[in-house]
């Protein structure tokens, strides 16, 4: 029982770990830019049909593959903001969430067109096969996906905490007219933010396609992803990653103790719960206000 | 001229009885049919290659000039695996596009959910691209034609029994009228043939992508064979969560697993799945199968041959024998009763197609085992006449 | 006379048919604390937001030193050498106070993101450069020993005193102080009008001040432009301009703006 109930709460923890990443995605940009970016889910596909493509159609090494993802995921993020945000970005924020779905339907029907709407496996150097520590079973695929996402979130800290660009994104967040005057072109914040979100979402991407399938779908993930931002406290960072790894695991512990059904919904049952005793989240502070 | 009125008048109504007379979707050069399809969702490696099949069978037979001088057209459009777009669709079909059949409609729920309308609207619903045992016993109308789920169920109960003396079975099925329909028939099969029963039943929704507590499960039961009432993106993804934890049960399931999609997508965690197939590999001999080979190679030459081609494939070959033998004079009910006087009939492939009374069931309810070895799928066992099995 | 710092001249800006400042032009001096006042709603704070780039003027020209710069966006102006603080304290509120001082220094230094993430040498050197600057600002204005506090938790008088520092810390050539002495008491007002000298003094700065308190302007500038209805109506040393009749008849035309509210 334990030892069953354990493998259950690691391989949660992984894909907990996923949901983490793409909800810190939404945070970040939602903290930055008072936008909800519903285009997230679809950076996971882009950078999972990207790998493949690099992985299957070029046959390049998978560390090369890997980095170049990110920073072509970055590149998008970056695109996508040019492109569909910034020239509405003086229009409310209600039409730049739309533009965002927009964005998302747009990138799905391209991978369609493209890639077709099969499922393809995607390679990972990850193997499948278990591993035993104590009494706890799990693979190197959940190690590997709870181990770089962990990595990705202290670079991340690291980065908000210590750098002068991070402590520059961090003023921003919080006044863009204080860190005008300071100099800080929060355009180029801006962009760096998308570049950021997208480059996570490019990392989840690598992590989970390989698990879940690629297939142009695969974006929908985000929704998922979403409900654990706002579990956690939209707007929250800790709470974007404390959110989503608990989703991940509610959803397996719901899986193990009720059916399909209850795990189908018990993300969203424990949403509502959250919300009703803790409108804000479960780190949210004060309610959303807009600086 | 009261009298020319009345000419006039008894033209027109003529004229109007004539015009209703006529079924909708054929013309003196044409006959159009309709398809719902998965062509972008969960099952859409199905539902793109069916499709596939069935543009060969009809574009060679238009080329050929068509049949009794129509040509074929076929109007597909895409449900994503879901019952209300399915129902949408449907209603499109018969009502914009006035097609004459549908034809090939892929999925157990999603043509349950437009089952009622085509009858209303006296739509024949021709081999739909599901196996369940309600298209072998819901009237006229609606034309099933392998062998059901619940049949290939009953021979993979028997055959795990009796020839692997497995008594631990466990059902692993989708939460719908596709996963049910095997799942329930195992069941019954397992308690009134064996006396045994599922040691543990474990279900999942359409589309779910993550199945670790199913695995859970599955292994705390201690089931030495699991039935997988499934797709091709399930078994994969069950089997590397049991091999995760441990656990190397025999997986087993009905015909929608056996496609070259479940080996790509599971790789060496479903070496030794087996299946169940109705209708031969596509890589068999047979005149039929050569046909169905150069047919693809021609008319959908980036799509490898696999059994989901073939399966639109053998549809729409026996849909065109019907219409042959239809005659010039083609009606909803002539194409009809023209598949109900198909009676061992081989296309050129060894399995004999049987039509008649109430059993609309095609193929004499041909079923034979399957198993993945390296990378391929191969037959393990021969061809056998299924015995029905009922779900209760 | 010496050379202007910043010049306004014949600066319109109009808020759709409502004209906000109507041909206002003056001159600050280098080097001189020059105020700005009127009644609520008499454009300083728009002719302020002109200056720092977040209003595009409707017609008129804003020169700083020898720049145009009308029509340049705030992150340009900050960096040519105009700081500025607001009514409202906008602080980073959960940064700390020292990182609050720091984003001002940084966007002074040209890096890019990539030789940070490497922690190339010059960065750090310059990294450490920064640090030292940014911890004697916040001990010339007696704020060092919270520089770990989040700004948020800073009493009001202190918060207005880091907005101070983090605006120094630019190293600006001229400092425009929007209303610094509201929400003040009168000992802290009197502090401030103290640091201002003391500030003027050790960093050579033009100040430009938008004050309602009116001991304090009188106190400590050079200059003052008087505004109305958008309009300048008077300017002068704080004599001449407390003795103008047009200033007196604005002020006590409006009695409830001029104790400031």
């Amino acid at each position: 029982m334990t030892e069953i109930l354990s493998s259950q709460v690691v391989s949660g923890l992984a894909t907990g770990c996923v949901y983490a990443l793409i909800a810190l995605g939404f945070v970040l940009i939602f903290k930055a830019t008072d936008v909800v970016n519903f285009a997230q889910g679809e950076f996971v596909m882009v950078s999972g049909f990207i790998s493949y493509t690099l992985l299957i159609g070029l046959g390049i090494h998978y560390g090369l593959v890997l980095l170049a993802t990110i920073v072509l995921s970055g590149v998008m993020g970056v695109v996508l903001e040019r492109v569909v945000v910034r020239p509405i970005m003086d229009a409310p924020i209600f039409s730049i969430v739309i533009a965002t779905i927009g964005a998302s339907i747009v990138l799905r029907s391209s991978a369609g067109i493209l890639y077709g709407y099969d499922v393809l496996p995607l390679p990972t150097i990850f193997s499948k096969d278990p591993i035993r520590v104590g009494f706890v079973q799990f693979t190197a695929m959940d190690a590997g996906v709870i181990g770089f996402s962990l990595v990705i979130m202290v670079a991340l800290y690291l980065f908000f905490k210590l750098t002068r660009t991070g402590t520059a994104m961090r003023a921003t967040a919080q006044s863009q007219t204080a860190a005008r005057l300071m100099g800080v072109s929060v355009t180029r914040i801006f962009s760096l933010t998308w570049a950021i979100s997208a480059a996570i979402g490019g990392v989840a991407g690598v992590l989970i396609a390989p698990i879940i399938y690629l297939d142009p779908n695969l974006g929908f993930i985000g929704v998922k992803a979403f409900a654990g931002a706002i579990l956690g406290g939209f707007g929250s960072i800790p709470g974007a990653i404390v959110g989503g790894m608990l989703l991940g695991v509610i959803e397996n512990l719901s899986g193990y103790f009720f059916n399909a059904g209850i795990k189908q919904v018990s993300t969203y049952i424990l949403l509502i719960l959250v919300l009703v005793i803790r409108p804000a989240g479960l780190f949210g502070a004060a309610p959303i206000r807009k600086v | 001229m009261k009298r020319l009125l009345t000419i006039v008048g008894l033209l027109v109504l003529l004229g109007g009885v004539a015009v209703c007379a006529a079924e909708d979707g054929v013309t003196d050069k044409e006959v159009v049919i309709g398809a719902g399809l998965d062509l972008t969702g969960a099952v859409a490696n199905w539902g793109v290659n069916i499709k596939a099949g069935m543009d060969a069978v009809f574009s060679r037979v238009n080329a050929a000039g068509g049949v009794h001088g129509r040509k074929i057209r076929l109007i597909a459009y895409d449900h994503v695996y879901q019952p209300p777009k399915a129902v949408t669709n449907a209603k499109r079909l018969v009502e914009r596009d006035k097609i004459f059949v549908m034809m090939g409609h892929l999925g157990t729920p999603t043509t349950k959910a437009v089952m009622d309308y085509l009858q209303d609207k006296q739509v024949p619903n021709i081999f739909p691209a599901t196996l369940a045992s309600i298209w072998t016993n819901s009237g006229k109308y609606h034309v099933g034609d392998l062998a059901t789920y619940a049949d290939q169920t009953g021979l993979i109960v028997d055959y795990l029994v009796k020839e692997r003396k497995i008594r631990k079975i466990a059902s692993f099925y989708q939460d719908d009228e596709y996963g049910l329909d095997g799942h329930l028939a195992g069941k019954a099969r397992l308690k009134h043939t064996h006396d045994l029963a599922y040691v543990a039943e474990v279900d999942y929704k359409r589309a779910d992508i993550d199945f670790s507590s199913q695995a859970a499960k599955l292994k705390e039961s201690g089931a030495d064979a699991v039935i997988v009432q499934a797709v091709y993106r399930e078994p994969p993804r069950l089997a590397e969560q049991c091999h995760a934890i441990g656990y190397n049960p025999v997986f087993i399931g009905p015909s929608p697993i056996v496609v070259a999609k479940t080996i790509e997508l599971g790789g060496k965690h479903v070496e030794g799945l087996m299946g169940v197939e109705v209708y031969p590999l596509p890589t068999d001999p047979g005149a039929f199968l050569d046909q169905y080979r150069a047919d693809m190679a021609k008319y959908a030459p980036s799509l490898p041959i696999d059994t989901t081609n073939l399966y639109g494939y053998q549809k729409a070959a026996v849909f065109v024998e019907a219409m042959q033998r239809a005659g010039r004079n083609l009606t909803r009910d002539s194409v009809l009763k023209a598949i109900e006087s198909i009676k061992d009939w081989d296309p050129g492939w060894g399995l004999k197609y049987g039509y008649g009374g109430d059993n609309r069931r095609g193929m004499s309810n041909a079923g034979r085992l399957v198993t993945v070895k390296d990378g391929k799928w191969i037959k393990v066992g021969d061809w056998m006449e299924l015995k029905e099995v009922g779900r209760k | 006379m010496a050379a202007a710092c910043l010049s306004v001249d014949d600066l319109c800006v109009n808020f759709g048919g409502l004209r906000a400042v109507d041909h206002v032009s003056f001159a600050i001096e280098s080097g001189r604390i020059h105020g700005l006042i009127g009644p609520n709603g008499a454009g300083k704070t728009t002719i302020f937001n002109c200056v720092t780039g977040f209003y595009r003027p409707t017609s008129g020209r804003v020169r700083f030193l020898e720049h145009d710069i009308t029509g340049f966006r705030p992150d340009q102006v900050a960096k040519l050498g105009i700081a500025r603080t607001f009514q409202n304290v906008q602080l980073f509120a959960s940064l700390s106070v020292l990182d609050n001082v720091l984003v001002a220094k940084h966007g002074h230094m040209r890096t890019g993101v990539l030789a940070e993430g490497l922690g190339l040498p010059f960065v750090r050197k310059q990294e450490h450069a920064v640090r030292d600057t940014a911890f004697g600002l916040l001990d010339f204005l007696g704020l060092a020993d919270l520089h770990r506090k989040p700004a948020a938790s800073l009493p009001l008088g202190h918060q207005k005193r880091l907005e101070l520092a983090r605006a120094l810390a630019l190293e600006p050539k001229l400092l425009l102080l929007d209303e610094p002495a509201s929400g003040l008491n009168t000992s802290e007002t009197q502090a401030l009008g103290e640091m201002l000298g003391r500030v003027r003094e050790r960093f050579a700065l033009t100040v430009l001040l938008v004050e309602h308190d009116m001991g304090l302007v009188m106190n400590v500038t050079d200059v003052i432009t008087v505004l109305n209805f958008g309009r300048k109506i008077a300017e002068g040393t704080p004599k001449d301009v407390q003795n103008d009749p047009e200033v007196i008849k604005a002020y006590l035309g409006e009695t409830a703006g001029a104790g400031r509210g």
